[in-house]
């Protein structure tokens, strides 16, 4: 088998045995995306139509808690263990692309638990809380497509975090910094559309738009064909500098690496 | 025999931050932090046949486990020269480090939560094994540490013992011709150590796999070496056979008698004694300027001997001796 495949199946197998942390997200992201349509029903109530309808915004909120194991939160901890412990020595002896394992990595511990999660969530909200499936076939392959694209996103930003503990050793900083920026700027608080006109470019531009924002848009059959490949353009660009620029870290982290603990 | 390490005045230093103690000792190295130059290795030459055991000694901090992740391909030195079978480690990674396999006995290549089979296969994959050779290896592995009980166990739930059988033979699957094994035996029972030793010697004997050991258990370096290399402060201090170690450092042999009585004023040739404890003494002496024969034969004339033994003094007290004597 591909190495790289075999280490993304590994670590799905890894994730899959944990039954109850996937339980535990599943009604966590059923309970916050139930108070999330109330607030928004509410706001809704008082203000009147949005650039978005009321139906609508239920749709993102539900997608965007269907995905929400997919964002890149965290550094591996494994490789923060890794790194901690000096185990990152026998990281350095396998004779294949230290990025690109790291990156598959990534990819399967984002990909596992979305997985796990995102079938119930559809399932539960699509039946009772207003989550429609869109009726044109298509709209919904090409959500999935972008959604995959979004993965492959999260697993280049998940890498250079993951690479950031080579120089900080700790990656708590960063840990603790980015989700923030992450959280706002991909609409999982405040969905995108309701932001000021003034600001679309701006967020749209930026790399969160990827990874809930423009698939829904996918989804609820708001975007052209061209509108569809230039979403994908913009997500194949992003991933491009992120990997580039993490392959370019972990070069010149590897070459003044130290091991710990002897 | 063909060269398989070749090593050439490597050098490398590590800073270390050196902090002060207190909270204002904390808030100055906010701003002002010293580093200190330690020189983990001080231009280190030698070279290793293909097919060789080497020991590779030293006290901790030595420069040991630095050496060897130069050698695997893992750190890069300052200085120096390096080819592993006949290819520049850091230069050439990837196909370096297929052809080398590496444990570090303090730390596991095996995934924490999966079963061993299935760190197994991920490697196999990693290493491009083919299916047919992985299988036989597994096998002829798994029989000779005697594993198959244990391949469906999660790494977590292994004994330090098990783990440390199967990390050997994760580093083994794809038949390497070079392994670099830290510490293989540290915090290891009897049984454990007498296993992985077997193995090892067999290991070198069956597949002529080049084997390098850095450990701190002499009965390791004792069962298996046939050469050892001994550094400290990042030099090397010696190289070569244990018993020529022992006579170039330590000449003197122990002599242990057992008397009838308890002889508390007891002078034969100004002996050294080592130890007293009851009837029974032990001395030392040189061979060199007194024959163990003829030495007894002055005992016996005077002294009532129940038993005797003529041995070495323990290869721990050797190399102590010669550590001490490098420090000064």
């Amino acid at each position: 088998m591909n190495p790289y495949l075999s280490i993304v199946l590994t670590r799905v197998k890894m994730l899959l045995q944990y039954r109850v942390a996937a339980l535990a997200g599943i009604s966590t992201q059923l309970f916050w995306g139930l108070i999330r349509v109330m607030i928004f029903g509410a706001f809704y109530e008082k203000s009147g139509n949005q650039t978005l309808t009321f139906s609508e915004c239920v749709i993102y909120i539900w997608l965007g808690q269907a995905i929400f194991a997919m964002f890149p939160w965290y550094p591996d901890h494994e490789i923060q263990a890794m790194v901690r412990s000096g185990n990152i020595a026998y990281e350095l002896s396998r004779p294949i692309d230290l990025y690109w394992f790291w990156f598959f990595r990534a990819f399967a511990t984002r990909a596992a638990p979305t997985l796990l999660r995102s079938f119930p969530i559809f399932l539960i909200a699509g039946l009772f809380f207003g989550l429609k499936i869109p009726s044109d076939f298509s709209h919904l392959l090409g959500w999935l497509i972008a959604t995959l694209g979004g993965l492959a996103l999260s697993a280049s930003i998940s890498a250079i975090l993951s690479i950031s503990v080579l120089f900080t050793l700790n990656g708590d900083g960063v840990t603790k910094l980015f989700p923030a920026v992450a959280y706002i700027f991909s609409g999982m608080i405040v969905p995108l559309p309701l932001f000021p006109e003034s600001w679309q470019l701006f967020l749209k531009a930026l790399p969160f738009s990827a990874f809930l924002d423009a698939p829904f848009k996918i989804y609820i059959g708001k975007v052209s064909n061209d509108e569809f490949l230039s979403i994908l353009a913009h997500q194949a660009a992003w991933v491009l500098f992120f990997v580039f620029t993490g392959k370019f870290l972990l070069n010149r982290a590897v070459r003044r690496i130290t091991v710990q603990g002897g | 025999m063909a060269i398989g390490i070749e090593v050439d005045g490597i050098e490398k230093t590590f800073f270390v931050a050196e902090k002060e103690t207190g909270v204002l000792g904390a808030i100055r190295g906010l701003f002002n932090r010293r580093y200190r130059r330690l020189k983990a290795l001080d231009s280190l030459s030698f070279s290793i046949q293909s097919g060789e055991m080497i020991g590779f000694i030293g006290p901790n901090g030595a420069g040991k486990s630095t050496t060897i992740k130069i050698l695997s391909g893992i750190l890069l030195p300052d200085k120096g020269k390096c080819e592993v079978l006949g290819i520049t480690p850091w230069e050439n990674r990837i196909s370096h480090v297929s052809r080398i396999g590496v444990v570090f006995g303090q730390r596991t290549q095996l995934w924490w939560d999966l079963p061993v089979i299935e760190s197994f296969e991920l490697l196999r994959d990693i290493y491009r094994v083919p299916n047919e050779r992985y299988r036989q290896n597994l096998d002829e592995l798994s029989q000779m540490l005697d594993l198959t009980s244990i391949f469906n166990i999660p790494v977590r739930q292994l004994s330090l013992g098990q783990r440390m059988r199967c990390d050997l033979t994760a580093a083994l699957l794809h038949s390497p011709s070079i392994l670099f094994l830290d510490e293989p035996t540290i915090g290891l029972d009897a049984p454990s150590k007498l296993a992985v030793r077997g193995f090892l010697s067999r290991l070198n004997k069956t597949l002529g796999t080049t084997i390098i050991i850095t450990t701190h258990d002499l009965d390791d370096i004792e069962s298996l070496c046939k050469r050892v290399l001994v550094i400290n402060s990042g030099r090397l201090l010696f190289d070569g056979c244990l018993e020529d170690l022992r006579k170039s450092f330590f000449r003197e042999r122990r002599l242990k008698i057992d008397f009838d009585e308890c002889n508390s004023d007891f002078h034969v040739l100004d002996l050294k004694i080592v130890s007293r404890e009851g009837n029974r003494i032990i001395f030392s002496f040189d061979p060199e300027s007194i024959s163990a024969p003829v030495l007894i034969q002055k005992i016996a004339e005077k002294h009532n001997i129940r038993d005797i033994f003529v041995e070495n003094p323990p290869i721990e007290e050797v190399i102590s001796r010669l550590y001490h004597d490098s420090n000064k």
